[in-house]
């Protein structure tokens, strides 16, 4: 059982000192942004049953890490964290009064060969507004998310704003067979706009519907709203063309600064989003980094339909912008996130007799704000010596009539304590 | 570490024949870049004025490059394209690097392969190859992967069939096999990052249209 004892399974992996001082900030932000939004935080289980996915088929049985208990019954781990929040309002919280807004931030395991790093298990902070329909919610959401993104200290992100019930209208409209409507929606979300020769000719398209196609996936201006509504005539086409449209104003007035671009062609997921669709994209990210949308039959399965929508970002994909952008502007991502000088800290050595002193010195200096670890191996001038040489920490020696600062050229060796604080004080700034 | 990396439009090109045959409809769309042709043993070339750099990759690695991101756009064979499986934006057929992906066998199948029993088949595109019969024959088939000289495979009954592409024939012809089946033709495809899409819209959209413009 020696063969895998030294690795990580797929998927997984460490967070070292530096990284997980980084996710610890950025989950600290983000917390404090959600709850100041003044949205309820929600926990739920790592662990389900099998059940809670495959009724509504939120997640594909191949992308869940299951396995089964005592009774035999499939359980399987979080794969996402509006569906279980969706159960907890059926159940629970059937009685808590909506529309209301809630929060959650918590690890998913999805066995995916998606997502730039290839992550199985990773963080997940969501946002979700239960209870109302229409173009204000919509707006919230995705005003919401802005903010979310801003919270995290990336500067340049962009959103793709889109819809997917105008499609769905549109196809009851063009009586596809199988067969092509699958082509089409392929064709669609992946802006080939090359394949429609192949498809007008394999699937004997109109030459209505591939005007549409041809609209849906070039045009970007906001134009192509009135001029598809027009194209389609049909009311519930044109309703939901309007409400984009109406989002899209609305974001646009709060937040003139935010790159926002409207994109008809973001129909991932069709089966489950009904409405506006929204996700942002950062550069050095390969995947979008936040994804929302509309999703009003996701809650009737658990027996509380209410209109719904909202939105998710990992953790780690954040972490992967702020670093591309860190490194473009020859900083680290612990300076972008404002924790550099976390890292700092006191290293006190001392001599056995001074226990009660040293203890005393680490309580001053956590107190002034610098972090330090009690040493506990005894004091050897030798071994000093060669750790002074490496380490960033503030080394400090106690002993019963001496207390000196042992690193830093910059640095006077003194007994006075109160140089020793100045010093000190110099070093948690990251002046030494 | 340049800077000016959010700047730059990086496109991955498959190295050889049809990174040349790319550089001629960029330049008959008037789009300027670096000249493959002037490489040398130089993996990038990069031109800072006109914020464009050329990364010149091996073909079935374009699709990993421009999925990852760290290139914006890339040039493919769409044969490739169905073998990586990957989540791209394939916005442009670009009509160049034609052939054909066929299922090929011994002449006496010709009429006889669909009802071969347990179907063993040699191929470099063993994920399309699984795929294909799948999807289009609702059979999960036996699919070795082969590096090259997959033609070897039926001669020396490792397989019954091959799935590879076709340009002349001339490799099938010598090796007394024949195309049972054509099942999709291949030509060089453009595809985009869906985040650079996005990010890098105005720029990627103009070479888009400039492109389609000369592609027959």
């Amino acid at each position: 059982m020696n063969k895998w004892k030294y690795f990580s399974p797929e998927g997984v992996r460490d967070l070292l000192p530096t990284e997980f001082l980084a996710e610890e900030e950025l989950r600290r932000r983000l917390t404090e942004y959600l709850h100041q939004s003044g949205l309820r935080g929600l926990g739920t289980p790592e662990i389900e049953f099998y059940d809670l996915y495959a009724s509504g088929r939120f997640a594909p049985q191949e992308g869940l890490f299951k396995f089964i208990d005592e009774r035999g019954r499939i359980l399987c781990l979080r794969y996402d964290g509006t569906i279980p929040l969706a159960r907890v309002l059926g159940t629970s919280l059937r009685e808590h009064q909506l529309p209301d807004g809630f929060w959650y931030l918590g690890s998913v395991f999805r066995y995916n060969e998606q997502g730039g790093g290839k992550l199985r298990a990773f963080q997940q902070a969501g946002v979700e507004l239960i209870g109302s329909g229409g173009t204000r919610a919509d707006a919230e959401a995705l005003r919401l998310a802005s903010g979310f993104l801003a919270t995290t200290g990336l500067k340049e992100y962009t959103f793709a704003l889109g819809e997917v019930s105008y499609f769905k209208y549109l196809l009851e409209i063009w009586r596809l067979d199988a067969e092509a409507e699958a082509a089409v929606i392929a064709a669609v979300q992946s802006q080939a706009v090359a394949a429609l020769p192949t498809l007008t000719e394999s699937y004997g398209l109109s030459a209505d519907i591939v005007r549409a196609l041809e609209m849906i996936m070039t045009r970007r201006d906001i134009g192509v709203l009135e001029d598809l509504s027009a194209l389609a005539s049909d009311s519930r086409v044109r309703e939901a063309l309007d409400n984009l449209g109406a989002v899209y104003a609305a974001v646009r007035q709060i937040d003139p600064e935010v790159n926002l671009v409207l994109d008809l062609t973001l129909l991932q997921s069709m089966e489950y989003y009904t409405g506006t669709v929204f996700k942002a994209y950062a550069p050095g990210l390969a995947y979008p980094l936040l994804s929302g949308g509309r999703y009003d039959n996701v809650l009737a399965n658990f027996s509380r339909p209410a209109p719904a929508t909202g939105f998710s970002s990992s953790l780690p994909f954040i972490l992967r912008a702020l670093s591309w952008q860190a490194k473009n502007r020859d900083e680290g991502v612990l300076d972008i996130l404002g924790v550099s000088n976390k890292l700092r800290r006191a290293r006190i050595y001392y001599a056995l007799p001074a226990y009660n002193r040293a203890v005393e010195l680490s309580r001053e200096l956590i107190g002034a704000g610098l972090p330090t670890l009690l040493d506990w191996e005894d004091y050897d001038p030798n071994v000093a010596e060669a750790v002074r040489e490496g380490s960033d920490d503030l080394l400090i020696y106690v002993d019963l009539d001496d207390c000196r600062v042992l690193n830093g050229a910059d640095f006077e060796p003194s007994r006075r304590t109160d140089s020793l604080t100045e010093i000190i004080a110099r070093y948690a700034k990251g002046e030494a | 570490m340049d800077k000016n990396r959010n700047g730059l439009l990086t496109i991955a090109l498959p190295k050889g024949r049809l990174a040349d045959s790319t550089y001629a409809l960029l330049t008959a769309a008037r789009i300027q870049c670096p000249n493959p042709a002037e490489a040398g043993r130089k993996l990038i070339l990069t031109d800072e004025e006109l914020g464009i750099r050329l990364i010149l990759a091996k073909p079935a690695d374009v699709p990993t490059y421009v999925e990852y991101g760290v290139a914006d756009m890339g040039v493919v064979g769409l044969d490739t394209l169905l073998e990586a499986e990957r989540n791209l934006l394939e916005v442009l057929d670009l009509g160049i690097g034609r052939c054909a992906l066929c299922l090929c066998g011994d002449p006496k199948l010709l009429d006889t392969w669909p009802s071969l029993p347990h179907k063993r088949i040699g191929s470099k595109y063993p994920r399309y190859t699984e795929r294909y019969f799948i999807e289009q024959m609702r059979e999960s088939v036996e699919v070795i992967y082969l590096n090259g000289s997959v033609e070897l495979a039926p001669l020396l009954n490792l397989t019954d069939m091959i799935v590879d592409i076709v340009e002349s024939g001339q490799t099938l012809r010598e090796n007394g096999l024949v195309v049972l089946r054509e099942l999709t033709p291949v030509s060089a495809r453009l595809v985009v990052n869906q985040a650079s899409m996005r990010i890098k819209q105005e720029r990627i959209n103009a070479i888009i249209s400039a492109l389609s413009a000369v592609v027959k």
